[in-house]
């Protein structure tokens, strides 16, 4: 077999994933191959090492802070929650309210122009209006020189 | 009080008790996220976030597979997806730093005979650290989750959704990359 192939026993046999004539033959191979055996070393030194290494932890108050976050979450989730389920069950009472508020905007804003009309209409009629009184000022002072 | 009947729980409202998940799962969630994110300063906050996606995700657990199989696709889903927003930034980085720590250690090594063995061991973590953190997304993760958090292969299969050949098939490349990484700088003895 190629030494390829033994590294991957090598691999598994550092997991106690072989058989025992599997074992058996990965053992003879070993003992005539020194490139193999020191793979074998190595493979077993990284094991150690990184079974060893699980040093890093987190710092104490993990947990807290980290429950205080989704209770914040949910906090925050549960107001708009509310305020959705306020809606839904206020609907009718939210539509007409809704529609109230446009109908006062629609009918101000249309008042508003009524009203702009109006007074360019007041204003144009106090001019007509001065006009006729001139109008009849002439009118007045041709009858009193004849 | 198992993980199921904890999930059972939460899901009926008391949310509280997902503080039982956190203490059980903690360490080895960080220990994966750890193997992306090595010594930076936001790893803790990268768990937390993680944890707080588990928690929104309950929802969506079926009961169909163990709890912690479930919560370890998240987490190393999320890992990847952390590893590729952050590969540019961080791994450079962290390629950068650990070159120069790793010259920093085989330095102290050889300085000092009467070396502490606790100092050993905390540099032989931030080498192991440096080293995995070099290695791909998928062999990280069945080294981690093999040699670190011990894990069988067919839970491994079984959090990462591929075979069981091909976990072995991983875990001999991640070992022979590590060696062959550890092997450039000397470090293996």
């Amino acid at each position: 077999m190629k030494c390829k192939n033994i590294e991957l026993m090598i691999s598994l046999h550092i997991d106690n994933k072989l058989s025992l004539e599997e074992v058996t033959f990965l053992m003879e191979h070993l003992n005539s191959c020194e490139k193999c055996r020191q793979i074998y070393k190595d493979f077993k030194d990284i094991k150690i090492v990184l079974s060893d290494s699980q040093k890093t932890k987190v710092t104490n108050d993990f947990t807290d802070s980290t429950m205080k976050k989704i209770i914040d979450l949910q906090n925050k989730k549960n107001d708009n929650i509310i305020f959705v389920d306020f809606v839904k069950k206020h609907l009718i009472m939210v539509a007409s309210f809704v529609f109230i508020i446009i109908a006062s905007i629609v009918f101000l804003s249309k008042n508003s122009s009524d009203n702009s009309a109006l007074a360019e209409y007041y204003l144009n009629y106090e001019q007509y209006s001065s006009v006729e009184d001139i109008y009849d000022e002439n009118i007045i002072s041709f009858l009193l020189l004849y | 009080m198992n993980d199921k009947e904890i999930i059972e729980k939460i899901l009926a409202g008391q949310e509280n008790l997902f503080r039982h998940i956190i203490d059980r799962y903690k360490d080895k969630v960080f220990s994966i996220i750890f193997s992306f994110c090595g010594y930076t300063s936001d790893c803790e906050d990268i768990v937390q976030s993680v944890f707080i996606k588990i928690f929104y995700s309950l929802k969506k657990f079926k009961f169909e597979s163990s709890f912690s199989t479930w919560m370890y696709r998240i987490v190393i889903n999320e890992s990847i997806n952390f590893a590729k927003k952050r590969n540019n930034k961080i791994i450079s980085l962290q390629e950068k730093i650990s070159s120069d720590d790793d010259q920093e250690i085989i330095d102290f090594i050889k300085s000092d005979d009467n070396i502490e063995k606790k100092a050993i061991e905390q540099e032989t973590q931030k080498l192991v650290q440096n080293t995995l953190i070099k290695l791909k997304n998928n062999y990280k993760i069945v080294l981690t989750l093999r040699d670190i958090e011990n894990f069988s292969y067919e839970e491994i299969s079984q959090m990462m959704n591929v075979s069981v050949d091909t976990v072995k098939i991983w875990l001999f490349r991640a070992r022979k990359k590590m060696r062959e990484i550890l092997i450039q700088g000397d470090q293996l003895l």
